[in-house]
């Protein structure tokens, strides 16, 4: 058995990989979180994110970048800049994943089938809740906004990354970059595809991000 | 032959066997009251009994010389030799049997031979060229559907594409007057069912957006002259065709779709969140039904699927899902349900055989190799199995007088089956070897590091465990529907493998399946068999 302060770290590290690697709170299962004091209502909220040593996937030793996350009911959704998380749950509880890739222009889906085959188990709770306040020293929680509102992560023991909130809104702030708006024209894949085409420079992103996420790997299954 | 066990033992000085024999006499006399723990089902005689059923089986066959009125291809995409295998065995161990005795539907038919799936330029090859050969009797190049291997990489003109088409056994069975179907799990427009209606230069032009602005230098997508997608092209097909191809079921939904269209976006009607794919504005599936007359039906979910009345209805498109569809592990869960690949292929049967003067039919179980490159082995068999039951139901439903049925792979997977699991282990879990001495107990056997392992794994792929070494599994549960078995590489997607893949067949014309075959002959066996 996983011990608990095990458990604890994967969490954490969860929620740092969703923000700074292009990953998202859907590693082995860690447990349902049960919610704060205040509510899961829709809103927007921009977080500033600081690498503050080492270096992250594109070799800067400092980078400070605002990201957004946004969630309404059915819909969790993160704009990290040059890629964005588009997480879904339908009626049945099914989630399914759209990664998108501005640089490439491309929108690759992960439907809930395929996340399975990868081995990959989405906690819609965490996911919804960017993490989770459950004792977890470090993590500063808004609980009325049920989110985070500051903590700090090594990231894949190579950075070290701060996440503050600066701002939150309720609904979908129409001046704010919401993940979704831009990717209308963009061209899609199946990851389902991603074997037949790894010449594909947009698989080979995809296929790097789902790896520095602990997907593709299974380490992060054991 | 006797190698592979405990060769310490070939090594132990004289001096140390010496000392065993009290030992071994004691192991001996041990031996005499237990019982082996590993049995398999048969009696001495039965080994015997079957082998002499399979002679005078055997002595019975004759060539059956006599025209084809019908051919079905089934091919199981990336049905390797070790997936049929381990498919078989799964299928046995989940009826309650230990596994290994079992038989895949296809593998009681009475011919087999062995495939060669290189391409013109590829010696592990993809889907597209080795779909290619068996659809047109011709090898051809990575990427490239039905046309030949003098077609200019990412070729946009339609003309040359048109220079280069090779004809495919679905359109010489089409200007037959035949009636053709397609049943595929994957999307309809995908290498494999495209293959067999679709000439281009490279498979992932499934919609018009798909296809490059410029290609070599030249413009492409919306240019004059540039070659039609693949959904467009099974859509306008050629007049024969189109009167011909009576059923074609899969997924691929949003590559028929409009992006939008005079300003409204192509909503799906399964998943309101999801568009079409089209950039061109074009419903294709309405115009399929405008186009294929009133007894044209199209349906998307279970309800429709088993409601329709196969008599009235002349032409089917099914298209139950946006992109592929489910795997069959996961088919249960699909909110506007959808059917499996043995109801397509019934459906499609029953609508077929209302014409006298015959069809073509090409069943693709599409996602075996979809769960492969997941490196997820127990999805992979139960499509496998799921395909096997499909042909199954066509091995029953057709007349071996007058029926050819072929059942193939268009290539393999890094996918292995290794150790020395005792009979009956679970395929799917830790092996465990045949006890030294009768009446021990089974026991995970360990790798050099003293850890166990599973049957089943990949040569490549995300099942790799890096870092500090290979994981213990003994707490693991490696028979979850979830498992990823282990990887030796690293990749992010598992690879196809390289080696010959079987054909199995059944009807007139099956004895030209033999021996070791170049993949493109399957297309010529086919029309010898229907005589074209």
């Amino acid at each position: 058995m996983r011990s608990a302060s095990e458990r604890l770290r994967r969490a954490i590290a969860a929620v740092a990989f969703a923000f700074a690697w292009g990953g998202a709170l859907a590693q082995a299962p860690v447990g349902v979180t049960e919610a704060g004091a205040g509510t899961d209502a829709p809103l927007a909220a921009k977080y500033r994110v600081t690498v503050i040593a080492g270096s992250d996937a594109s070799g800067s030793v400092v980078r400070q970048q605002e990201w957004v996350f946004w969630r309404q009911a059915d819909t969790v959704a993160i704009n990290k800049g040059s890629t964005e998380e588009i997480w879904q749950r339908d009626a049945h509880g099914r989630i399914s994943l759209q990664r998108v890739l501005r640089a490439q222009r491309t929108v690759v889906d992960y439907s809930a089938g395929e996340l399975a085959a990868l081995g990959i188990e989405v906690n819609w709770s965490e996911l919804y809740r960017f993490g989770s306040a459950a004792g977890t020293a470090g993590v500063e929680w808004d609980d009325s906004l049920n989110l985070p509102a500051r903590f700090t992560q090594l990231i894949n023991e190579r950075a070290l990354v701060r996440f503050d909130l600066l701002e939150s809104r309720a609904g979908a702030p129409a001046d704010w970059d919401l993940p979704g708006h831009r990717s209308a024209g963009y061209a899609q894949l199946d990851a389902a595809d991603f074997g037949d085409m790894a010449y594909d420079p947009a698989v080979k992103v995809a296929e790097s991000l789902d790896v520095r996420a602990g997907w593709r790997q299974a380490a992060h299954r054991h | 032959m006797f190698s592979r066990r405990r060769p310490s033992f070939m090594k132990r000085s004289i001096a140390a066997r010496a000392a065993m024999i009290p030992v071994c006499f004691s192991l001996w006399m041990t031996a005499q009251a237990a019982q082996p723990v590993v049995k398999g089902p048969e009696s001495v005689a039965d080994w015997d009994r079957a082998g002499q059923g399979f002679i005078e089986s055997a002595k019975r066959l004759s060539p059956h010389n006599a025209r084809a009125k019908n051919v079905i291809l089934f091919v199981g995409d990336g049905m390797g030799i070790s997936t049929v295998t381990a498919a078989r065995i799964l299928e046995g161990q989940l009826a309650g049997r230990p596994g290994e005795e079992n038989r895949l539907s296809f593998e009681n038919m009475p011919y087999a031979a062995l495939s060669k799936t290189y391409s013109w330029d590829q010696q592990t090859a993809d889907s597209a060229p080795t779909m290619t050969a068996m659809a047109t009797g011709h090898k051809a190049r990575e990427g490239m559907l039905s046309v030949d291997h003098l077609t200019p990489r990412g070729e946009c003109s339609a003309s040359v594409n048109r220079d280069h088409a090779l004809k495919t056994i679905l359109e010489y069975a089409a200007e037959s007057g035949k009636s053709t179907g397609i049943v595929t799990t994957a999307r309809l427009t995908h290498a494999t069912p495209a293959a067999l209606y679709a000439h281009i230069a490279f498979r992932d032009w499934e919609a018009d957006s798909n296809l490059p602005e410029l290609s070599n230098g030249e413009p492409c997508r919306g240019a004059e002259g540039s070659v039609k997608d693949i959904a467009r092209q099974l859509i306008e097909v050629s007049p024969a065709v189109r009167r011909s191809l009576k059923v074609a079921l899969g997924g691929g939904r949003m590559n028929f779709m409009p992006a939008s269209r005079d300003g409204v976006d192509g909503v799906d009607d399964e998943y309101p969140k999801g568009k079409g794919r089209r950039a061109d504005g074009r419903d294709l599936i309405a115009e399929w039904l405008t186009t294929r007359g009133a007894g044209a039906a199209y349906v998307w979910n279970r309800q429709q699927f088993d409601a329709l009345d196969t008599q009235s209805t002349t032409h089917l498109l099914g298209l139950f899902e946006p992109s592929h569809m489910q795997y069959e592990a996961d088919r249960a869960k699909d909110g506007a349900g959808e059917p499996s690949l043995s109801e397509m292929t019934a459906k499609s049967l029953q609508l077929l055989q209302k014409d006298r003067k015959g069809y073509f039919l090409h069943v693709e179980g599409g996602r075996i190799d979809h769960a492969h490159h997941a490196g997820n082995a127990k999805r992979a068999l139960i499509e496998a199995i799921e395909f096997a039951r499909a042909v199954r139901y066509a091995m029953d439903h057709t007349d071996p007088k007058d029926t050819l049925i072929i059942v193939t792979a268009d290539h393999s997977h890094t996918f292995t089956i290794a150790g020395y699991p005792s009979r009956g282990n679970d395929i799917l879990g830790l092996v465990r070897e045949v006890p030294a001495t009768d009446g021990a107990p089974l026991a995970p056997s360990k790798d050099a590091n003293g850890l166990p392992f599973t049957t089943l794994g990949y040569a490549n792929g995300p099942g790799h465990r890096g870092g500090a070494g290979r994981p213990d599994l003994t707490r693991v549960d490696t028979t979850g529907l979830d498992f990823l078995q282990e990887a030796a590489v690293p990749l992010g997607s598992e690879t196809h493998g390289g080696e010959d893949v079987a054909i199995y067949a059944r009807g007139p014309r099956a004895h030209l399946v033999h021996g070791s075959m170049e993949q493109n002959w399957i297309f010529h066996v086919m029309r010898d068999a229907f005589g074209f």
